[in-house]
């Protein structure tokens, strides 16, 4: 089987979408494909056995490249990494006749686009996945693509985080509650916010306890101003250049790892924390639903995020995280089996 | 009455869940037992539920014990190999047949359960058995090598199955209500299948009134691997007898099927109106099993007018020498059962109080079984809409060379048609009546297409009547047709009788623990019949020389209860009114 993919970044570029799409086209590449073309809009180029990206940018050369692509390669199955690259994969997929598989990540895919142009490669896709539930069900109620074309295919965990050394950050705080996420401005819904305004009804019974939030970005400045017009600048702490060992160590250490995001597509750090045996708080009325379904995942009861998490401390013996479980449910070998599975069912119709 | 011994058959519901998926918790025993003891009316006498070893796949089963009163036929049933597993709601009635056929080959018996052919034919022909069956059925199937289920619907979609599939567990059950006692599965309104019950009165299939529980469709089946479940494929039906069968076969495959109907170790009676479809069935019965009883409903607000049924109906039972139980009903008695009608009623209609009512009458009677006319007007062109619907389409098909015209008109017509206080649906004649789609849903339609905006809100009507596509569905049906009765035969037969008279003949007659069996609603009779090929004449001449005269003088009124007058909305716009209320009350 030769596969032609179209990707906004998969090699060579750092983020979860960039992740999940190495780990889905290396998938198909150590499985069911001979071949895998990658075609991404950055990253520049990459080759390893069987899989080979090139990079093209800009409208026109990318068009170009993917329809060089195309008949050179002459593929059984065309990938579309994302749902602003649609138009262009289902216009390819409709002249060659290819079965199509678009991947959805998250938010992206929780409204119809307004441009009649982005939704009108829809009906040429014969298989969707959602990294989540939540996404795949928001995807449905505005796509008008059948259910059973839509499945799930969940973000994955890294290996790494079952077994490889971690290294003691320089800032050692003793017992702390543990957030790990990008620090933008425009994605306040991640609930920084509403730990920091927390934390002083947590320390009152708990008050030994840090706050640290690994991550950078726009909005540092603003919860370091909240942090201290909330009284607890002391107690939070904020780990900017927190490299991957140290956040390893961060979640094998942490008491709690708590992050009420309203907006996730899945929540591949909540899926992190819990490979790493820590058990993890949050909102669950997103694609976090699903990793929070792990062992050691817990939902925020009522809307007193206080109270929520002195009872995750409270009861984190009785609710151990369980990496075995993450591992069977989410890891590598799950996700290989998955794509194998979805990628034969896709190229039988 | 009548008990022709066979063994072992139970009415039942089954619901189940497999988590497919590999990220997802294994299937929970515990909320498979809260949807299964959800459906308890549907199966009092008994229950049972299977795990897979894998625990990834839970089955649940309910049953309602018609023949053989013992455990042999306790489902779900495991073949003797191990690596099957079948639970099924609903009657085979050919499993006599299907079973020699199966032992002629080879196969080996250990009960003489219909479960048991049924679960042996499955794991010799997987799916290519589905068209052999005769019967109503709603089934799981279970292959532990493949880790593959096969769920399926018969061909009438006489018995329900409801589906939900989350992405990562696939849920099923015989109601949507148990389907959501669990609470795994989100409640969302469905604006498509909103704008379906104000349309029609019921809910087309798929839809439901939810987004995340979906019908199989009739005579369809649907499998379901680790890679999640495929798209519903039909299943190919037996072709129809084509040419010129005459009354002699009718009669011969109405006594067929009557026969087969008629299988049970519980008393079978039969609900009687005074119409031609129960007095022919009651005929025909009666000749098979003399000790036949036969129930009529009557209403007080009927007495002594053209629709009292219950005169008629004593005129039919005493000429065929019936035991005849008649049971009044009034209005006080409706206004203390609604509640419970309302919690009974799986999916909101506006049409299944009547057939509630008689399925009440005859559990009080200690019925567990009856057959009921149902079907006979699809299958004999005996509404008004044979006639109407290919007329108002012949009419008004030339306004579909000229596009936009009909809508237009509608626009301009429609404040008209309220000062003239006509029907909505005139302002929309030249529009729909175009298609011979279009013109079925202006006959059967409650509310219009343009009615909707004010009842649900402008962007969930536009949504809803987008997703729906009703008048493309039934133009599709109305294709299975080859000349205009036959097509609004499939219409009717499509969606009147399919959404809205078979539902509300299961949750009504499962509501009072009561089987209901539908003779007119049967493969083989449809095969011989199908297309409108016969009237209602000719199916009246079958059991001529057993009925009163006076049964071929009576005009069609339909089993029809005072509901207009109960509900305070005398009239035709009775249905609207009660369409309303039922809307605001799910």
């Amino acid at each position: 089987m030769q596969v032609l993919a179209l990707v906004t970044e998969a090699f060579n570029a750092r983020g979860g979408i960039q992740a999940f799409n190495r780990h889905w086209l290396m998938s198909l590449a150590e499985g069911p494909a001979s071949r895998v073309e990658v075609l991404a809009t950055g990253g520049g180029d990459y080759e390893s056995d069987r899989l080979r990206q090139r990079s093209a940018a800009g409208r026109w050369r990318y068009l170009a490249k993917a329809r060089a692509a195309l008949t050179r390669q002459q593929p059984d199955l065309l990938l579309c990494g994302h749902l602003s690259l649609l138009p262009l994969a289902a216009f390819l997929a409709g002249r060659s006749g290819l079965p199509l598989w678009l991947q959805l990540h998250g938010i992206e895919a929780w409204q119809a686009p307004d441009s009649r142009w982005r939704r009108w490669g829809l009906p040429r896709v014969t298989l969707a996945t959602a990294v989540s539930r939540y996404t795949r069900r928001r995807f449905l109620n505005w796509s008008g693509v059948p259910d059973h074309q839509v499945r799930v295919l969940p973000n994955t965990v890294a290996e790494d985080c079952f077994a490889d050394p971690a290294t003691a950050p320089e800032q050692l705080p003793g017992r702390y509650l543990l957030s790990v996420g990008r620090l933008n401005a425009d994605e306040a819904y991640k609930g920084h916010d509403e730990v920091i305004r927390a934390l002083p009804v947590v320390l009152q019974d708990q008050p030994d306890l840090h706050y640290v939030i690994a991550g950078s970005g726009t909005d540092l400045g603003r919860l370091e101003h909240l942090a201290a017009r909330c009284g607890v600048a002391e107690r939070v702490v904020f780990m900017t250049r927190a490299s991957r060992r140290e956040l390893l160590w961060l979640y094998r250490h942490a008491e709690l790892f708590v992050l009420p995001s309203s907006g996730e597509g899945f929540g591949i750090v909540y899926l992190e924390a819990l490979a790493c045996g820590c058990p993890v708080l949050g909102l669950g009325q997103d694609g976090s639903a699903d990793p929070l379904s792990l062992p050691g995942g817990t939902f925020v009861a009522g809307e007193d995020l206080a109270v929520s998490i002195l009872s995750a401390l409270r009861e984190r013996t009785n609710r151990p995280a369980d990496p075995e479980s993450v591992r069977q449910r989410f890891g590598l070998r799950a996700f290989r089996a998955q794509v194998g599975a979805l990628a034969a069912e896709t190229l039988s119709q | 009455m009548t008990s022709i011994v066979e063994p072992r058959k139970a009415m039942c519901a089954v619901n189940g869940i497999y988590a497919y998926h590999r990220s997802a918790p294994d299937a929970d025993p515990a909320e498979a037992e809260s949807t299964r003891d959800a459906m308890q009316r549907r199966g009092p006498d008994g229950c049972g539920l299977w795990q897979s070893p894998d625990q990834r796949l839970v089955l649940g089963h309910r049953r309602l014990s018609i023949i053989d009163l013992s455990d042999a036929g306790s489902q779900p049933m495991l073949s003797l190999c191990g690596r099957y597993v079948l639970c099924f709601n609903g009657e085979i009635y050919n499993y006599r047949t299907l079973r020699d056929e199966l032992e002629a080959e080879g196969e080996q018996f250990r009960s003489s359960s219909d479960t048991e052919v049924l679960l042996r034919l499955l794991q010799r022909y997987g799916s290519k058995a589905l068209p052999r069956l005769r019967g109503m059925f709603a089934l799981a199937f279970w292959d532990q090598q493949s880790h593959e289920l096969l769920l399926a619907r018969d061909r009438f979609g006489i018995k329900p199955l409801y589906v939900a599939d989350d992405g990562w567990h696939l849920r099923f059950a015989s109601q949507v209500k148990a389907l959501l006692n669990s609470g795994a599965i989100p409640c969302e309104p469905d604006p498509a299948g909103q704008a379906g019950f104000l349309l029609t009165g019921s809910i087309p299939e798929p839809f439901t009134l939810y987004r995340g529980v979906r019908a199989l469709p009739a005579g369809h089946f649907q499998r379901c691997g680790p890679a999640g479940p495929s798209a519903p494929v039909p299943f190919k039906p037996a072709p129809e007898v084509g040419g010129s069968a005459g009354p002699d076969a009718l009669k011969s495959a109405l006594e067929d099927s009557v026969r087969a109907h008629l299988v049970a170790d519980v008393p079978v009676g039969v609900f009687l109106s005074a119409g031609i479809d129960s007095a022919v069935l009651a005929a025909l019965a009666s000749r098979q099993n003399p000790e036949l009883e036969a129930l009529t409903v009557g209403f007080a607000e009927y007495r002594n007018s053209e629709r009292d049924e219950v005169t008629l109906a004593r005129q039919i039972a005493g000429r065929l020498g019936l035991r005849h139980r008649v049971s009044y009903y009034a209005k006080a008695q409706f206004e203390s059962d609604l509640p419970q009608v309302l919690q009974a009623m799986d999916q909101p209609s506006i049409d299944g109080l009547n057939t509630w009512i008689v399925a009440g009458a005859a559990a009080e009677a200690g019925w567990k079984t009856a057959l009921s006319g149902l079907g006979a007007d699809e299958l004999f062109a005996g509404y008004p809409s044979f006639l109407e619907v290919p007329r108002w389409h012949r009419r008004a098909s030339w306004a579909g060379w000229v596009p936009g015209l009909g809508s237009l008109l509608r626009t301009m017509l429609r404040p008209l048609c309220a000062v003239l206080g006509l029907s909505p649906k005139a302002a929309g004649m030249l529009e729909y009546g175009r298609s011979i789609g279009g013109a079925y849903l202006l006959k059967r339609g409650l509310f219009m297409p343009w009615e909707l905006p004010a009842l649900m809100g402008r962007s969930a009507a536009r949504e809803g009547l987008k997703r729906l596509s009703l008048v493309r569905r039934m133009n599709q049906q109305a294709l299975l047709g080859s000349n205009p009765p036959a097509a609004v035969s499939a219409l009717e037969q499509g969606f009147y009788l399919k959404n809205q008279l078979l539902r509300d003949a299961d949750w009504a007659g499962m509501n009072h623990s009561l089987e209901i069996r539908v003779p007119y609603v049967d493969t083989t009779l449809q095969q011989l019949a199908g297309g409108a090929r016969f009237s209602k004449i000719d199916l009246l001449q079958t059991a001529a020389d057993l009925l009163p005269q006076t049964l071929f003088e009576r005009p069609k009124t339909g089993f029809t209860t005072p509901l207009d007058q109960w509900r305070g909305h005398p009239g035709a716009g009775w249905a609207r009114h009660w369409a309303q209320e039922l809307q605001c009350r799910f």
